[in-house]
């Protein structure tokens, strides 16, 4: 049993989930299984930010992507949440699923456009409830 | 809580908030003012009438919901109901509405707004104007971000509202004087609850057309109606109870009103405001209060104004994702942001079609009124006829949980008034909401009409009952019918490895070449079980090397045919039923897969695949590959349906691969001649003339099909019964023949009727 064993990816766009691929290349023989976790914002009772259908099947397709570029190597397990708060509800996959840490691939952004939108990746680190593993991002050839 | 509960978190209290919140922005706030120099004080019967008639229309948009509670709401149930040109018209309506809704939402926010904040005159703008701009960019820069906004904040301001109207409500019946209201005090002409200078009752209808975008609210709660807790009893009864509540609201609150304020002296910007103040200070409350409860009610207008025009961004980005999956505008429009997970070039464009209307027609709010109510009504009209459309074509899967009163005559009215309503409208606006319905149509006919695949259920009844319909009925419905994907057969191949992979594509691409059809290559990847629901990657390169590979040689295979080939991976961890659902969502005409693929994968559905089979969507032929050669083909047959599929594909191996074709027919004892007859005449009509005709003997049908088959490189046997692939698939058929000949062998089997709404709703 080590750190990666049973390890939460959260994957947040097609792209993202290509770029943490790779970054969890170096790494994969740590791994048992990756569980790719596609958190899906809900507005709580008001209307959503966009529609919930198209959400869906970009996460089904994103997770999907991680199945195809991991599942020869390692056990892949995939889900899609929902939660009103992305970073609690990502843990709380995460719980359920007894990872033994989350890792992730930080994704680039201004300042401004981390303030907009959250500044997940800071939240991540600063609300963690298990262990939290920062991958360096690899250029992808 | 299942994460389907957690999905669908939008419950009735948020519901109806949506539809009241929307709607009373616009017509307290904003619109009294104007309609009451419309009409005068019967003013009030236009705002009960615009609440009949929406109230109509929202049964009618409650039955669709409940049936169909998906994203887009107006524009996905005329659109499936139809076709895709009606469709069109539905959903650039009801966003070009939607887009004029908010311009007007915004006015009204500037017109508030300039009470508080002296707004400049810029070049051609008005402070209004200038107010509405910068509401528009602000509402429209919170969507594109995507505000972290919880459902609590819609119920607090439409809470808040009702208040706020409390109050103003309240003080009003207190100053409530009748004379006003029947406006005594004033000149002839301008006197009576029905002034002659108005036009007396005549009034009341063109008030009507005019008051109606305030009750625009409502059909936004269908177009979220997939986020919604339990939506078979929630969407209708937010739908009608919203309705309800506001008309109510409208008529008590308007009578107030002009009962504080004579018509001809209401505010045109800020009636509330005024009402509110001349209505504090005749009960003695002192001027300080009266100010104050005046600037409340602005308050209360921003937020009103500003939480419609925000429904009406979130929803018009539902109707733009709606038509972008059926490919009536691009699809890329409804791209997601990559950090603020918004659909941003939705929104963008919204955004700059409302800004753009503010500019240009932001100087009279009754224009931006009328156009977004004819649109809405234009709308409504072909909701009532969908509806009437799929309970005459007595769709199976249509299954409201709530249904209209009174049908047929509750969406006869509906549509009736929705069109009588606009007849109401002044002939400028008229002709541009005609102007529009042709715009919408040059668009069908210039961009989505190659491009969607989704035909309606009227058409499809009308096409497929040709011979019953009058010629010009069917000429018509062939004109507008989409031609997206459906110019060429198509003849999907479904490859699962690479030792069939060549078979399966020589075959598919000898048929389709022998059509003119074209090669649709499908490699269906299975995968675990816990990844979520298959989708189908548009993008090859998103997807292993593998599949690529596999592709790539299934293009180069199909070179050598004189036809059209497209690939695509689709990932999924259903198997046989996912090849079901690939032929229809790509509208396949003729399945190609292999025997130990479609064995393998229906091993996993034992239950269902009887179901699956026994309802086949199209053509299928499963190839039992033992080295694939096509040159002498051996083809036992007894006539019957579904033995022209299995000569068809005999005359297509015969002309496209010089395939040697022999009809075998097993004859009863002492029955040769009858049988040398019927062979003869079956294979003149199935174009086999040329074919060696081989008649056996005796009750061993399997005996003799083995014999004949063993100096032949292929047996093609058409499934006679019903559910044959299903069984020999399946496992439970010892169909030995498939089992112990060496030669390879192809089923064929044809559905025994292909159901007109599988095409329709099989998308889902």
């Amino acid at each position: 049993m080590t750190l990666l064993s049973r390890v939460v990816v959260p994957v947040a766009t097609e792209d993202d989930a290509r770029s943490t691929c790779a970054a969890l290349e170096p790494h994969l023989d740590e791994i048992e299984q990756v569980i790719a976790v596609h958190v899906i914002e809900k507005a709580g009772g008001g209307i959503d930010k966009a529609p919930l259908e198209k959400r869906r099947e970009d996460a089904a397709e994103m997770l999907a992507t991680v199945d195809s570029l991991l599942g020869g190597r390692v056990s892949v397990d995939t889900r899609v949440a929902f939660g009103t708060d992305v970073v609690s509800t990502l843990f709380e996959e995460a719980g359920d699923a007894n990872a033994t840490a989350v890792a992730f691939a930080p994704r680039s952004g201004g300042r401004l456009v981390r303030f907009l939108s959250g500044d997940t990746a800071t939240r991540i680190v600063t609300e963690a409830e298990l262990p939290v593993v920062a991958l360096p991002r690899v250029e992808e050839t | 809580m299942s994460d389907d509960e957690l999905a669908k978190d939008l419950g009735l209290l948020s519901a109806m908030t949506i539809g009241i919140g929307t709607m009373i922005g616009a017509g307290i706030f904003v619109l009294p003012g104007i309609a009451a120099q419309e009409a005068g004080p019967v003013v009030v019967l236009s705002f009960i009438a615009g609440g009949i008639i929406a109230m109509i229309n929202a049964l009618s948009v409650s039955e669709l919901g409940t049936a169909m509670p998906k994203a887009g709401g107006g524009y996905y149930y005329v659109n499936r109901a139809l076709g895709p040109m009606f469709g069109s018209i539905a959903g650039l309506g009801d966003w070009m509405g939607l887009a004029f809704a908010s311009a007007f939402y915004a006015i009204g926010f500037g017109g508030y707004l300039v009470t508080f904040v002296p707004l400049p005159d810029v070049l051609f703008l008005s402070g209004v104007q200038v107010g509405a701009l910068l509401a528009g960019v602000l509402f429209t820069a919170i969507n594109y971000i995507g505000a972290k906004e919880t459902g609590g904040i819609q119920t607090v301001i439409v809470l808040m509202l009702l208040g706020i109207l409390g109050i103003f409500a309240t003080g009003g019946a207190l100053a409530f004087d009748y004379a006003t209201l029947s406006g005594e005090a004033l000149g002839d002409g301008q006197s009576g609850l029905a002034p002659a200078a108005t036009g007396g009752f005549g009034a009341v209808f063109p008030a009507a057309a005019l008051v109606f975008v305030s009750f625009l609210g409502y059909a936004k709660i269908a177009t979220v109606a997939e986020e919604m807790k339990n939506p078979g009893r929630n969407l209708p009864i937010a739908i009608i109870g919203s309705v309800g509540i506001v008309t109510v609201i409208y008529a008590v609150l308007v009578t107030v009103m002009l009962g504080v304020v004579s018509w001809p002296d209401l505010s045109l910007e800020t009636p509330v405001a005024q009402a509110a103040e001349v209505a504090f200070l005749e009960i003695g409350t002192g001027e300080t209060i009266a100010l104050g409860v005046a600037s409340l009610m602005t308050i209360g207008a921003l937020l009103a104004t500003a939480s419609s025009a925000n429904a009406s961004i979130l929803s018009s980005a539902r109707i733009n994702f709606a038509m972008g999956r059926d490919k009536i505008v691009m699809p890329a429009l409804n791209e997601i942001h990559p950090q603020y997970a918004t659909p941003y070039r939705s929104i963008l464009l919204t955004g700059a079609l409302i800004v753009v209307f503010i500019a240009t027609l932001g100087r009279d709010l009754a224009v931006l009124a009328a156009a977004a109510s004819v649109l809405h009504l234009v709308v409504y009209a072909l909701m009532n006829v969908a509806l009437i459309v799929f309970r005459e074509a007595d769709v199976p899967e249509y299954d409201p949980d709530f249904e209209v009163p009174l049908y047929p005559i509750t969406p006869i009215l509906g549509t009736v008034f929705s069109l009588g309503l606009i007849a109401f409208m002044a002939p400028v606006e008229i002709l541009l909401s005609a102007l529009f319905v042709v715009g919408a149509v040059v668009w069908y006919f210039l961009y989505a009409r190659d491009q969607t695949v989704v035909e309606g259920v009227l058409s499809e009844e009308i096409r497929e009952r040709g011979e019953e319909m009058p010629d010009a009925v069917v000429g018509a419905a062939d004109a507008v019918a989409p031609s997206g994907g459906e110019e060429r057969p198509t003849v999907m191949v479904a490859i699962s490895n690479p030792r069939t992979e060549s078979a399966l594509v020589t075959l598919a691409g000898a048929i389709a070449q022998h059509q003119g059809g074209r090669v649709l290559a499908t490699h269906i990847v299975q995968v675990p079980d816990q990844t979520p629901l298959a989708v189908a990657a548009e993008n090859r390169d998103r997807i292993g090397a593998e599949s690529e590979k596999l592709l790539d040689a299934a293009k180069t295979d199909a070179e050598t045919f004189d036809v059209p080939i497209e690939t695509k991976t689709i990932l999924s961890h259903r198997g046989l039923a996912e090849v079901f659902d690939a032929a229809r969502t790509n509208d396949a005409d003729t399945v190609v897969m292999g025997y130990g693929g479609a064995r393998f994968a229906g091993g996993r559905v034992e239950g269902k695949l009887d179901e699956l089979t026994h309802n086949l969507p199209c053509d299928f032929l499963v190839l039992n590959d033992r080295g694939f050669d096509p040159s002498r083909v051996l083809l036992p047959t007894a006539g019957g349906y579904s033995s022209d599929l299995s000569a068809g594909v005999a005359v297509a191996l015969r002309d496209v691969l010089d395939a040697s074709v022999s009809v075998l027919y097993v004859a009863d004892e002492g029955e040769r001649e009858a049988g040398e007859e019927f062979i003869a005449d079956w294979a003149a009509e199935h174009d086999l003339s040329d074919a060696e005709l081989l008649v056996e003997e005796g009750r061993d049908v399997e005996g003799a099909i083995e014999a004949a088959a063993a100096d032949r490189t292929l047996v093609l046997i058409g499934a006679t019964g019903r559910g044959l692939l299903s069984r020999v698939v399946g496992g439970s058929l010892a169909f030995s023949v498939l089992e112990e000949l060496d030669t390879s062998v192809l089923l064929a089997e044809r559905p025994a009727e292909r159901s007109l709404l599988e095409r329709l709703f099989g998308r889902q």
